[in-house]
């Protein structure tokens, strides 16, 4: 038996961990480049090789956006590994509910995604 | 950079970082996301346009879900069953919201939350002592569980630190608590917030579940449930990085102060506090619904 309570503890903890030291980067990164906020380069990345470039020059906006990423990742992941503990523990009633979950979550994102759909 | 802008920079990031911190502090205490403070904050405070605020608040969200959470698991106060069950309902009311949002913008809908708010309101504040009496009789594992309840075993147990005894708790009227945490999902999908206030309440209230447990289970359920609309804020690109970060690393700090004393504070005084909370929500969504239904300005923060 995979205890449930420490996964979901090593997956939230891990994010936060890993999002939290990011920030830090960013924002010592950003204060050392010394730049003008309100100039301060690209916000939004348009593409995913813009975003790369970004980050191998350690900008400090693409540290930061590389560190929401890993936020927002973080309990999708979560939903993602218990459906994994439920399965191992054979607990397959809350794999079927977590997995529902996990789809809805997939489809929200994805007619969202295709709709240009934000919240408001 | 000058000077000046060096310390218009900094004093930015510190004003950010404090605020979040109160957020991320009172969304642990009560189960909730912290927009309610968050978006104010920004917009009116910092002159963030309206829909970056929201953007950078419902990712704030997750930030304080991963660290409050996080702690509330390790000090065994979550119930996971219970929140991945009702997961189910606030992830696909999330996704209904907000295809509701896209169709129409309804003024009866903010008068219905606003009554349901304010229901929500009054039997918290009425039932505000009957919490740590009935833990103290063992009351909580004295109901009759119901099928779907006993099917799934959503019943649970937390130590509480202000009562200083485990209390155990069986879990009734499970479906009815699922469908009001479908209006909680709803909600967030209508207005981009976490929703966290109506299944602590829907626990609380409906499901027989003490609330620091509801509040401990909310918590971990509110970044699932704000995930989707982070992701598409995120990728329209309304998620300022130089804002997030220190909002992110403030809710983290303030979630985590918070989770340290929300199992020391007595039922009671959560309840009540809790109740005022949930009326000031009520009186949002009566302003909200009164703006786009009539026209009639009530002044309101934000």
């Amino acid at each position: 038996m995979v205890d449930l309570n420490k996964a979901m503890y090593d997956v939230l903890v891990g994010g936060m961990i890993l999002s939290s030291i990011t920030y830090l980067v960013g924002i010592l990164q950003f204060l050392i480049q010394s730049q003008n906020p309100l100039q301060a380069a690209i916000v939004h990345y348009q593409s995913v090789s813009e975003f790369v470039t970004g980050l191998l020059a350690v900008r400090s906006a693409a540290v930061l956006t590389l560190a929401t990423v890993f936020l927002i990742a973080t309990p999708i992941v979560r939903v993602f590994i218990s459906i994994l503990v439920f399965a191992f523990n054979r607990n397959f009633k809350y794999v079927a509910i977590t997995g529902v979950v996990l789809l809805i979550l997939i489809t929200s994102i994805v007619l969202g995604y295709f709709w240009h759909f934000t919240p408001q | 950079m000058s000077l000046a802008l060096v310390l218009v920079t900094v004093g930015f990031i510190a004003a950010a970082f404090a605020a979040a911190i109160l957020a991320g502090f009172l969304g642990a205490l009560f189960g909730i996301g912290g927009g309610i403070i968050i978006v104010p904050f920004l917009t009116v405070f910092m002159g963030i346009p309206i829909h970056e605020g929201i953007a950078i608040s419902i990712v704030s969200v997750i930030a304080t879900s991963n660290a409050g959470g996080s702690s509330y698991v390790e000090q065994r106060i979550t119930n996971i069953r219970l929140a991945m069950f009702l997961e189910v309902a606030t992830t696909a009311g999330a996704l209904v919201g907000s295809f509701i949002a896209l169709l129409l913008q309804s003024w009866e809908l903010f008068m219905i939350f606003t009554c349901l708010l304010t229901y929500m309101a009054v039997i918290s504040f009425r039932t505000r002592r009957t919490d740590e009496a009935r833990i103290g009789t063992g009351e909580f594992a004295k109901v009759r569980q119901d099928r779907l309840a006993k099917y799934l075993d959503l019943s649970g147990v937390y130590y509480d630190a202000s009562a200083k005894r485990n209390v155990q708790y069986l879990v009734t009227r499970a479906p009815e608590g699922s469908l009001i945490s479908s209006v909680a999902g709803v909600v967030s999908g209508l207005l981009g917030v976490g929703g966290g206030i109506i299944k602590v309440s829907a626990m609380n209230i409906f499901m027989n579940v003490p609330m620091k447990a509801a509040v401990a289970t909310s918590k971990f359920m509110i970044g699932v449930t704000a995930a989707t609309g982070a992701l598409l804020f995120f990728l329209a690109g309304l998620v300022d990085p130089y804002i997030i970060a220190p909002v992110a690393l403030g809710t983290t700090l303030g979630a985590t102060i918070g989770t340290w004393v929300m199992p020391r504070v007595g039922s009671s005084t959560l309840k009540a506090a809790f109740a005022v909370l949930v009326a000031y929500f009520a009186y949002v969504m009566l302003a909200q619904g009164l703006a786009l239904g009539f026209g009639i300005q009530l002044p309101v923060i934000g």
